[in-house]
């Protein structure tokens, strides 16, 4: 990676703090709610309370230095390497199928002696690249359905098979979302939207038909009363940690629900581990937190400079977005449960390294940006500089 | 590098309002279900996660009437395996290995155990000793986990347990004394309300005492281990030596109806004790009140005793025996078939003659008689702690099947029904100035805070007059020490008794079966114990005085040198 500098030809402007310091409240508060919710099943699993809690800080520090990097870094340079970086990730996932490790019925992760990571978590960024880079490149020929529409779907669908090969059709659902929009965003016409509508709607109801256990999970969502201890106990105990929070919490460490009665109660749990501890206090904050990184992380898009930059900008945000409400409008039962980790605050270090690095980019983007008093060539040079030396004194 | 300036769409703003419309929308949920909604969630969560347990209180140790424990409290764990855990047959064999080598058994027959289950924690060994189960802790093996019990333990082993009973594998009393005084041992149990997980398991500090239990009290027994030792030590050998197939052996005070010492056998063990054995459950009862038989010349005692309270006869009264007695033209004949021609009283009960007791029996009636058995408590339940008790059962003259003979048979000891610690306690009214007691096997309690409640004496009845009694205990006195050879008379002490040889009843009539015993008590003048001896079906047919007798003595020989009475009597040579 190549560190920026000023040159004559182009120079990074002023960070957007902001996307740093939502990212990191919501780390810090990932952290501890981390410890809180797996404290139990760490006992239970490891006999050590604080197994999840070591490792999540530990991928945290991680991601950090990754965040630290990518807002140093031009982010044209992925633009270049995108091919390489996508026949790098389909080879990580091809790998995952042919050798990677086990758990819960799902082969999802590249082991490396302790270390283990999930390729698919770092996809999700990998894919953003590729496809940002392919539509720019484009350009405004992706509105013809034989050379926009057709090679995106076979694209993103291509990815998404493999992830769903794991299986996982969370991610590859948020895959799906992420890069439609990105395909709007790049000019897709109405019809192609339209026509891309009707295909995932028909492919998520052969996916959902194929599996038995995704169509319980659908009528858990239903009517999870029928069946409360089986297919609904999920549901209705996600429901029930929340309501038991109420306005305030029961105070930090003393969920209930964590004690298994929330399944999976640190990684796609947390939210409600978090609702009944923090309260309505707790849940509203990390919502609006989470809207407010997506204002941010759009209106980077919006100022972009650069195709790229706003595709990969969309991108991210989308994907950031998407995910945490898939994963909190299933706990609310507004959808049904996909399986998706919430962006920051469930367990996962593979996840929350690929978001924090994806943060990095999309802060680099955002030093480009047409308020930010940076520049990428002498064309786009604000036209006084004193302007901007008077914006920024020293 | 190429560049593509952006297109400056606003495109980015419609997936931001499709967000923030469902973002909306999650908050409005989130309203709902953590404001509006709370109390009732708050309500289910709190009935899905609260649970109570009982606290087991501590039981109340059994002493004997010195202090020395019978039955103490200790603190034992219960081993269980979790069935996940030993899924895997690798880690299943290591682990059970490890275990059965700390608490014993084999490692395989743990394994069969663990494995028939898919699932939960199974329960392999149950009140392994706390040392052992500290070492298992310590320990560590996979999948073994070690829940607090409580067990029993018997520092003198098997002495007295048809006495003191056990306790089942819930901790409450099964048998004896532990069945009996149950609640009073074993106290009140505590509730601790405990918030648990989604299994069932507590939470850790999600736990409060809602009511601490409150421990049992101490029961101090009337029993005396050296007496009971010697009870039951020598009623085995009798029953060995006299190839019997049960007995009893009590020992009491007569003054206060405290009983030193209650063997009785058949019984169970500690060491062998296996209630899944059918038969072992027939050993659970302490025969000694439970088991009826029919007394036999040992009545003669409490037939004379009424008779001369009545004033019908006096010691001396005489009359002639022709070896049978004429009722109701029934010849009833004396048991040795013998002619004893004029006799005394004080002779009737020597040379047990059963016309001798039917003539005393006729001078009172049917009706006084009867008072008579009423006041020395027959027929009815003497109260003592023991479970199980029965009345004992004879014909009444108000009966509709009533007959003189039934009379003339009573007199001595037959066609009537009593319990071997009725049969002493009566005996114990005859000869201790004829008040008849409650007989008690607790001397008192301990309570918890260490308060001392005693178990006072009770006085049931006045059966006869002191003077009346008097005067038996120097009839009784002539029948153990008649002038010459006596198998029952002691060699230290002085002493009263009388011995009953009884058939035992079948249905129409008798078979050849018996029953050989002897009552009898010392010091004469002032008697300290009260000594009951029972021998049921002695295959080598002696009677109370050759089977019985000899065990009396001996047991009083020993009993009153342990409880510091000085011998009145040099030894004679030659026995």
């Amino acid at each position: 990676m190549t560190a920026i500098e000023r040159t004559g030809e182009w120079r990074p402007g002023r960070p957007e703090y902001a996307i740093v310091v939502v990212a990191g409240v919501l780390t810090a508060l990932g952290l501890v709610m981390v410890y809180s919710s797996s404290f139990v099943i760490g006992l239970a699993r490891f006999g050590d309370g604080q197994y999840y809690a070591v490792r999540q800080a530990m991928w945290a520090a991680l991601g950090l230095v990754l965040m630290v990097a990518a807002m140093r870094t031009d982010y044209r340079v992925y633009r270049t390497l995108a091919l390489p970086i996508m026949g790098g990730t389909i080879a990580a996932l091809l790998a995952v199928l042919l050798a990677g490790q086990e758990a819960g019925g799902a082969k999802r992760w590249l082991g490396f002696g302790e270390f283990s990571v999930q390729p698919a978590e770092f996809a999700k960024l990998t894919v953003i690249i590729y496809v940002a880079a392919w539509l720019a490149a484009k350009g405004s020929s992706i509105r013809s359905m034989q050379n926009g529409l057709l090679p995106f779907v076979f694209i993103v669908g291509g990815v998404g098979v493999l992830i769903m090969m794991q299986p996982n059709l969370g991610t590859t659902a948020i895959i799906v979302i992420t890069t439609v929009v990105m395909f709007w965003v790049a000019g897709a016409t109405l019809a192609q939207m339209a026509t891309l509508g009707a295909t995932v709607v028909a492919a998520l109801a052969f996916l959902a038909t194929t599996e038995g256990y995704r169509m319980n999970r659908i009528l858990a969502f239903l009517d999870a009363e029928r069946d409360p201890l089986g297919h609904g106990f999920q549901t209705l105990q996600a429901l029930i940690a929340l309501g038991n929070g109420g306005p305030t919490g029961v105070g930090l460490g003393a969920s209930r629900g964590k004690f298994f009665y929330i399944p999976e109660s640190h990684t796609d749990g947390v939210f409600a581990v978090l609702g009944e501890e923090l309260g309505l206090v707790g849940t509203a904050s990390v919502l609006l937190l989470l809207l407010l990184l997506m204002v941010l992380g759009y209106q980077a898009a919006r100022r972009a400079r650069d195709q790229f930059g706003l595709l990969v900008a969309t991108g991210i945000t989308t994907w950031l977005t998407a995910q945490a409400l898939v994963n909190i409008g299933g706990i609310v039962r507004l959808i049904p449960l996909t399986g998706v980790p919430l962006p920051f605050l469930s367990y996962g270090g593979s996840a929350l390294a690929a978001e924090l690095l994806a943060l990095g980019v999309l802060v680099n983007i955002s030093r480009f940006g047409r308020d930010r008093g940076g520049y990428l060539d002498r064309e786009h040079e604000p036209t006084s500089r004193r302007q901007v030396i008077r914006r920024r004194p020293g | 590098m190429a560049f593509e300036p952006a297109q400056r769409t606003g495109r980015v703003w419609l997936p931001a309002a499709g967000f923030g419309l469902f973002g909306l929308l999650v908050l409005a949920r989130l309203v709902q279900l953590q404001v509006l909604d709370h109390p009732e969630f708050a309500a289910k969560a709190a009935s899905e996660m609260v649970a109570a347990d009982t606290l087991y209180a501590r039981r109340g140790a059994i002493l004997d009437r010195n202090g020395h424990p019978l039955a103490l409290t200790v603190d034992t764990w219960d081993v269980y395996v979790s069935a996940r855990a030993w899924r895997n047959e690798s880690a299943a064999v290591r682990a059970s290995e490890a275990l059965a080598k700390a608490i014993g058994g084999d490692a395989f027959t743990i394994r069969q155990r663990v494995r028939e289950h898919e699932s939960g924690d199974i329960l392999v060994a149950r009140d392994i000793p706390f040392e052992v189960g500290r070492e298992l802790e310590r320990q560590g093996i996979p999948g073994v986990t070690l829940l607090p019990n409580i067990g029993r333990a018997h520092p003198e082993g098997d002495l007295g347990a048809s006495v003191i009973g056990f306790i089942g594998a819930d901790n409450s009393g099964l048998a004896g004394i532990e069945a009996a005084l149950d609640s009073l041992l074993g106290g009140t149990p505590g509730r601790a309300i405990f918030e648990r997980d989604s299994a069932g398991r507590p939470i850790p500090l999600g736990r409060y005492v809602a009511r601490q239990p409150v421990p049992g009290a101490d029961v101090v027994l009337t029993i005396d281990r050296r007496l009971q030792e010697l009870a039951e030590r020598e009623l085995r050998n009798a029953i060995e030596e006299h190839r019997a197939t049960g007995g009893a052996l009590i020992i009491m005070d007569p003054n206060t109806g405290e009983i030193l010492a209650l063997a009785s056998e058949p019984s169970f063990r500690y060491s062998t004790l296996d209630l899944s054995r059918e038969d072992q459950l027939e050993l659970l009862r302490n025969r000694a009140v439970t088991d009826l038989y029919e007394p036999g010349s040992v009545m003669k005692v409490i037939t004379a005793a009424a008779a001369l309270d009545a004033g019908v006869v006096t010691p001396n009264t005489s009359y002639v025996d022709t070896g049978v007695a004429w009722v109701a033209g029934v010849p009833i004949r004396n048991w040795d078939y013998n002619v004893y021609g004029t006799q005394t009283m004080t002779g009737v009960l020597q040379h047990s003659i059963n016309t001798g007791a039917i003539f005393m029996a006729e001078r009172l009636g049917a009706e006084r008689f009867h008072q008579y058995l009423d006041a020395f408590g027959f027929g009815r339940r003497t109260g003592v702690e023991l479970q199980g008790e029965t009345p004992g059962i004879f014909r009444r003259p108000s009966d509709p099947d009533w007959s003189p003979v039934d009379l003339a048979t009573q007199s001595f000891g037959q066609a009537i029904s009593v319990t071997p610690l009725q049969m002493a306690v009566a005996f114990a009214a005859a000869i201790n100035g004829g008040r008849l007691l409650e007989p008690h096997v607790v001397r008192g309690y301990v309570l918890p805070d260490g308060t001392w409640r005693p178990v006072e004496p009770k006085v049931i009845d006045q059966a006869i007059s002191p003077q009346t009694s008097a005067t038996l205990r120097q009839m009784l006195g002539a029948v153990v020490d008649p002038g010459w050879y006596h198998p029952a008379n002691p060699r230290y002490y002085t002493a009263g008794g009388k011995s009953g040889t009884a058939n035992v009843p079948v249905v129409n009539g008798y078979n050849d079966r018996q029953i050989a015993s002897f009552v009898g008590f010392a010091p004469l003048q002032n008697p300290r114990i009260l000594v009951m001896v029972k021998l049921d079906d002695n295959a080598d047919l002696q009677t109370g005085t050759q089977a019985a007798g000899p065990v009396f003595a001996r047991v009083v020989d020993e009993a009153l040198r342990y409880l510091g009475v000085p011998p009145e009597k040099e030894p004679e040579g030659g026995r």
